[in-house]
């Protein structure tokens, strides 16, 4: 175990350093001058821009400028951004706590109310409740998040807040009042994300637990005279989660990338949003940052998965 | 006495069609996969089910432990009628009646250790409050079933043991429940044959040493042969021939079960037999042919084999036949 845990540590640096050169070589292969995209003024002169260029170290040759960047990231200096002239790091951060305020409580209903249907639906499989479960689920899954979005803002446009996260220029008198304004202005958001991300989990379960139920196992149970509930709970269920474990590893880390649509739609300042306006603002540190952010976030979650995998499945073995 | 009685029992499974097919015809299709069998198995008998893939072995034995609802007909355990009992009241009779299964790669849940898959049933059926207090008797299972030293392998997963050992388990976990009926299915045929005959003969001293009455189901006659008291020969959910098993081998009357035991290989003793290879394979269950159902492969088909199914009539003492030759052989 402990070798194993030094070894994959070991890898997951490497992995990680991979990423920051890719990271680094993609961003000088955009075409275009920085000081240009920095300075809009026409009327700078040829020396101001030298003199700009060198305190960014731009005009050091590309190795020079790579050691300068990996150095800056171990020292926790991911850049200023163009657009806020705040640091990215600071930036990122509190973009990924709103991001993981929203999309956490999303992820974990989904996977809660879809699994619950996936078990059904395969319990209940060929009959009514099934049909009508997967042809809920399937909707949910083809609808876009942002029309679904825009759906249920003209549908509860009266009722909950539409868009932001705290209510404009709300002064609160203690925590519990501002927290109770995020989560208000959290339904719709929570909501639309639940129902976009439901469907997946839904037939990955009824697809593996369908698949359990049919083995001899099950019915070995059955004839010792356990009953159906008791079989499905300590036998069925707990041989299909294994893909699910994986499904959503995968996930979260993929959502610490934020969604993008839903917190475009309903103006949630998260990573996703932050993604979206730094491309249109050409805000390259940071996007640079946030591309970073995503990817140590998927390696380490999946890496806490891979760890998780042997409490769930006997046969696993971590060598 | 007699411990289990099958009388007509059918099971049939509708087949699914096309949802466009559906649309236009509400006549169901179905599966004959049992088409009515009866018969009667003593207590402490070995009782074989022996016929080819496919012929409705395994479903007629989850029928009759009720782990398949039949179509109809009836299944009297010591008396009582297994079908028309409710639910709960079933339960009681559900650990005298225990299967064991062909395949001990996928019968045992990978997730649960050698302890846990025994205890479980105990648990279940209230003989032990908790997983700990079962020790004793899991011990002495294992021993039973050879598992030795016993408590080495408590916390093994079925994927750390060998075929023959996850058959023992297997085993061990369906006779913890005190079982007097038990059906076989199939259960040497997935391992080595090394280790297949230490397996059947634990079989057979556990039936001795407990009294337990067997249905074995097999496709291979040699070993219906070696170890059962009576045979019942299947093909396509029905009984053709039915008897003491010495007799059958000896004094086959049904032209398949000619052709089985006519394959069977035996030591060459200088006699040569002349082998009888059907052809052709088993009509499917769904389009079962008019008259006998085995006509279409029969080497001694008549024209009546085509118009009549025969009904299943005594040949001698104990020994039964459905075939139309063996009644116009005895008729002049």
């Amino acid at each position: 175990m402990r070798e194993y845990l030094i070894k994959r540590i070991i890898i997951i640096i490497l992995l990680i350093w991979t990423i920051v050169t890719v990271n680094f070589v993609l961003f000088r292969m955009i075409p275009g001058d920085p000081v240009r995209l920095l300075f809009f003024d026409p009327r700078i002169t040829a020396e101001a821009q030298k003199k700009l260029a060198s305190n960014f170290g731009l005009d050091k040759p590309l190795y020079g400028q790579y050691f300068i960047y990996l150095s800056n990231l171990v020292k926790g200096d991911w850049g200023k951004s163009f657009l806020y002239r705040e640091p990215v790091l600071g930036i990122v951060t509190k973009r990924l706590f709103n991001t993981l305020i929203l999309l956490v409580p999303a992820v974990l209903l989904a996977v809660i109310i879809g699994n619950l249907l996936g078990v059904i639906a395969a319990w209940k499989r060929g009959t009514k409740i099934d049909t009508s479960i997967l042809s809920f689920v399937l909707i949910c899954w083809s609808l876009p998040a942002f029309w679904l979005g825009i759906v249920l803002i003209i549908v509860f446009i009266n009722i909950f807040p539409i868009s932001g996260m705290t209510s404009v220029g709300s002064e609160y008198l203690s925590i519990f009042q501002q927290i109770k304004d995020v989560l208000y202005h959290m339904i719709l958001p929570l909501v639309t994300e639940s129902i976009v991300l439901v469907g997946e989990y839904t037939l990955i379960m009824r697809g593996t637990l369908s698949e359990v139920l049919t083995e001899d196992y099950i019915t070995t149970a059955k004839s010792k005279g356990f009953g159906d509930f008791y079989i499905l709970r300590n036998h069925a269920v707990p041989n299909a989660m294994l893909p699910m474990i994986t499904l959503i590893a995968i996930n979260f880390g993929l959502i610490v990338g934020g969604a993008i649509q839903v917190e475009t739609v309903f103006s949630w300042p998260g990573v996703g949003r932050l993604m979206y306006d730094s491309i249109m603002t050409r805000d390259y540190p940071v996007l640079q940052g946030t591309f970073l952010v995503v990817a140590i976030a998927v390696v380490l979650v999946n890496f806490m998965a891979d760890i998780l995998y042997p409490y769930f499945d006997p046969r696993v073995k971590l060598k | 006495m007699v411990k289990i009685e099958i009388k007509n029992l059918k099971v049939w499974f509708p087949v699914r069609t096309s949802f466009l097919k559906s649309l236009y015809s509400k006549k169901h299709q179905y599966s004959h996969a049992v088409d009515g069998v009866s018969f009667k198995i003593k207590e402490e008998e070995i009782f074989c089910l022996a016929g080819e893939s496919g012929c409705g072995k395994t479903t007629l034995a989850k029928a009759m432990i009720r782990l398949i609802k039949p179509t109809s007909g009836t299944v009297r355990y010591s008396g009582v009628d297994l079908l028309s009992i409710g639910k709960n009241e079933f339960r009681s009779y559900r650990r005298k009646l225990q299967i064991i299964y062909q395949d001990p790669y996928s019968s045992l849940n990978p997730k649960k250790n050698v302890f846990n898959t025994i205890a479980e049933p105990l648990k279940v059926h209230n003989f032990i409050k908790n997983f700990s207090e079962g020790k004793d008797i899991i011990t002495q299972i294992l021993e039973e079933v050879e598992l030795t030293p016993a408590e080495s392998f408590f916390g093994k997963y079925p994927h750390e043991l060998s075929g023959g050992q996850r058959q023992r388990v297997s085993i061990a976990s369906s006779l913890v429940l005190n079982p007097d009926f038990i059906v076989a299915d199939e259960p040497v045929s997935m391992l080595d044959s090394s280790v297949r005959t230490e397996v059947l003969y634990m079989m057979l001293r556990l039936k001795k040493k407990r009294k337990l009455t067997y249905l074995f189901i097999t496709h291979d006659l040699s070993l219906a042969w070696l170890i059962s008291d009576r045979i019942a020969i299947m093909y396509l959910g029905k009984i053709v021939e039915m008897g003491p098993t010495d007799e059958v081998v000896s004094n086959p009357q049904h032209p398949y079960t000619k052709a089985l035991i006519s394959v069977i290989p035996r030591p060459t003793s200088g006699v040569k037999h002349k082998k009888i290879i059907l052809k052709g394979n088993p009509p499917d269950s769904m389009n079962i042919p008019a008259g006998c159902r085995f006509h279409p492969r029969c080497f001694e088909a008549k024209d009546i084999c085509k118009r009549a199914e025969p009904s299943i009539v005594k040949f001698n003492k104990n020994h039964y036949v459905a075939c139309h030759l063996l009644s116009q052989k005895r008729k002049p």
